[in-house]
């Protein structure tokens, strides 16, 4: 199933009931006839119907249907990999054996292909890894890669993210996706992080703690399956580490604790290297603001705080903008040092962030493209990081919104309006429901109600005042919820 | 299959915190006849029964009360209901209901006025699993009341 597939599959399990194939394709901005083919392909890769249509309604998924379904997919076809997924698989275990060689065959006993396809699957590798300075080597029978160790450290996390591994909610979700974590290495590795926080008196947010269980799950796994050579620009690269280890003495202090008991974990000397790029870590995290500013904020990151907010026209004289701005520059500061080091976070909620805040993901994403060409590096700040962005501008818009109230309304006043105010609530949580009535006792006491936004029923009303009214099915459905929404806020 | 008011009864009315709830199946000429006969039978209602049904129907001119595709809602708040009740009926197949057709399942809500029981039992119908259970034909009437008597737990 394709991007498409999976993003109607959201947007539908968000819906109770059923959404029209012109609102599914304005949602997704396909066609409506891609609608129809994707609702087919679905059903049909699924071998079940998990989306219904009915004529004039539209469609609906059953939802614990379509999760029985993919379950016992994942199950029955242990072996049934799509082309990336098995190019993925193939490149970690050529990547962590670096820079030992492995045969083709047993790269590829397990997929059952033919010879073209391997030599296809090694051409796109190969070009894939020469973006990341790594060659891809064959002889006769046998592949390895060459490249420095921190090279060959950027494209296996590359690799992770695309096989989606770090879209996890937790350290302890990227071990059960990952097949060769042994209880004891996740016992340790858990551990270790433990020991960080302890350390630095905090806790370490996602997605962060994701990824520094996988940069020493990674570590752990190179020096079990592959050859770490601490050549002279390894030596190299941690004398120009002296600057940041000066400026970061406490975090270098714990780097160089966990690197210490991995060491004795793993039975074997470890670079001192290792203690500088998991310091690199350590200090691309976002921490509460006291723990990373210490008073100081470069010049670069208020360049680019300025920018988002700028990009947004926001009065940065507003209490709730300079708090925002706070934000920003407790996310930015780590970004930078990620972007420097190269460190890559997957961001799993980017998908519902695409499309809760589609215009205002947009929007992030085109500041962030202005954004890196300010910067000393012009690293490009990935559709990730802009999410995380998104995320701060979408808090402080929902924040602004005034509170609004609504009356909900029916002509009981227990039937469909009881239904319906449970159904509001659980759609706009912040929305202040100041009564759920019928129309005879609304008549009857019109005045208490004059300060009200908007009254929601399920019967025509004809106010005396001009309150805004939304007449709502008693289903109330994404059309109507949509019409609440408007009637709130604007379109 | 056409249910007897000896069934309903057998069957069907059990406490809900605070709700008398009743469960059937019926085709769908037999729905308001079926609903008239059990709230009488058991004192819900003491009006004559055509009120009953008229106050529906107006009801439902104001608006539909279709909450989920194929179930509909029909309701009153009356004073001359005895006791909040709420009345689920099943289709034996998709039925036409108060001029809305395709109606696979009623749950008729009579009251005399909101209570905190009836606020619950709405809270309940948010999520749209109850439907789905109400709907599958594996189940049967006894499971459906079991499942809204334990507030939507199988």
């Amino acid at each position: 199933m394709d991007a498409t597939c999976e993003k109607m599959i959201m947007t539908l399990s968000k819906t109770d009931g059923y959404v029209t194939a012109v609102d599914i394709a304005a949602k997704l901005g396909v066609s409506e006839k891609t609608v129809y083919r994707k609702v087919r392909l679905i059903n049909d890769s699924l071998g079940i119907d998990v989306i219904h249509s009915e004529r004039g309604r539209g469609y609906r998924i059953n939802y614990d249907q379509y999760l029985a379904a993919t379950n016992k997919k994942t199950h029955n076809d242990i072996v049934d990999y799509s082309p990336v997924e098995r190019r993925n698989k193939v490149l970690l275990s050529i990547l962590f054996s670096a820079p030992f060689s492995i045969s083709v065959d047993k790269l590829y006993g397990h997929y059952y292909v033919s010879n073209d396809l391997i030599q296809q699957d090694l051409s796109i590798l190969s070009k894939l890894l020469k973006k990341y300075a790594v060659r891809l080597a064959r002889k006769g029978n046998k592949i390895s890669v060459v490249g420095d160790e921190e090279a060959i450290r950027r494209s296996i996390n590359m690799a992770l993210v695309q096989s989606n591994l770090m879209s996890v909610d937790s350290p302890q979700g990227f071990a059960s996706e990952v097949a060769d974590i042994n209880v004891y290495d996740n016992q340790f590795l858990t551990a270790q992080i433990e020991w960080i926080q302890r350390s630095l008196g905090l806790t370490i947010p996602y997605p962060y703690n994701v990824n520094i269980f996988s940069h020493l799950y990674i570590l752990i796994k190179r020096f079990r399956t592959g050859k770490v050579i601490e050549d002279d620009k390894a030596k190299k690269a941690f004398a120009n580490e002296a600057k940041t280890i000066e400026n970061n003495p406490e975090f270098f202090a714990v780097a160089s604790d966990v690197i210490k008991n991995t060491s004795d974990y793993l039975h074997t000397s470890l670079p001192e290297i290792e203690k500088g790029y998991l310091l690199q870590y350590l200090i691309s995290m976002r921490y509460d603001h006291d723990v990373t500013f210490n008073g100081m904020v470069s010049d670069e990151v208020m360049r680019l705080v300025n920018l988002y907010i700028q990009g947004f026209n926001l009065t940065e004289s507003d209490p709730r903008v300079q708090s925002l701005k706070q934000d920003l520059i407790g996310h930015v500061k780590p970004m930078l040092n990620r972007l420097e080091n190269h460190i890559i976070v997957a961001n799993r909620l980017l998908n519902d962030i695409k499309l809760e805040y589609g215009s205002l993901f947009e929007t992030v994403k085109g500041i962030s493209e202005r954004a890196s060409q300010l910067m000393t590096n012009k690293a490009a700040i990935s559709d990730d990081e802009s999410g995380f962005i998104t995320l701060y501008f979408a808090k402080y818009f929902e924040e602004s919104r005034p509170v609004k109230k609504a009356l909900i309304m029916c002509a009981s006043g227990v039937g469909t309006s009881k239904l319906l105010h449970a159904k509001v609530h659980q759609a706009f949580p912040n929305l202040r429901i100041v009564g759920t009535l019928s129309i005879e006792s609304y008549q009857n006491n019109e005045e208490d109600y004059q300060d009200v936004d908007l009254i929601i029923t399920t019967v025509n009303i004809h106010p005396i005042n001009q309150t805004r009214v939304v007449l709502s099915s008693a289903m109330f459905t994404q059309a109507d919820r949509k019409s609440v929404e408007s009637a709130l806020y604007g379109s | 299959m056409r249910c007897s008011p000896k069934q309903i009864e057998r069957v069907l009315k059990v406490h809900y915190t605070g709700l008398n709830y009743m469960i059937t199946s019926c085709r769908q000429e037999d729905a308001l006849t079926e609903l008239e006969r059990a709230v009488t039978q058991q004192h819900v209602i003491d009006k004559p029964i055509d009120q009953l049904v008229d106050d529906i129907k107006k009801r439902e001119q104001l608006g539909s009360t279709e909450i989920y595709p194929g179930i509909m809602m029909p309701h009153i708040n009356e004073p001359y209901v005895n006791q909040t009740t709420v009345v689920v009926t099943r289709f034996t197949q998709q039925a036409k209901l108060l001029g809305h057709s395709g109606i696979r399942a009623a749950i008729f809500v009579l009251t005399n006025g909101a209570t905190d029981a009836l606020a619950e039992f709405m809270h309940l119908l948010v999520d749209p699993r109850p439907f789905e259970y109400l709907l599958d034909r594996h189940h049967t009437n006894a499971d459906v009341k079991n499942y809204f008597i334990k507030g939507g737990e199988n």
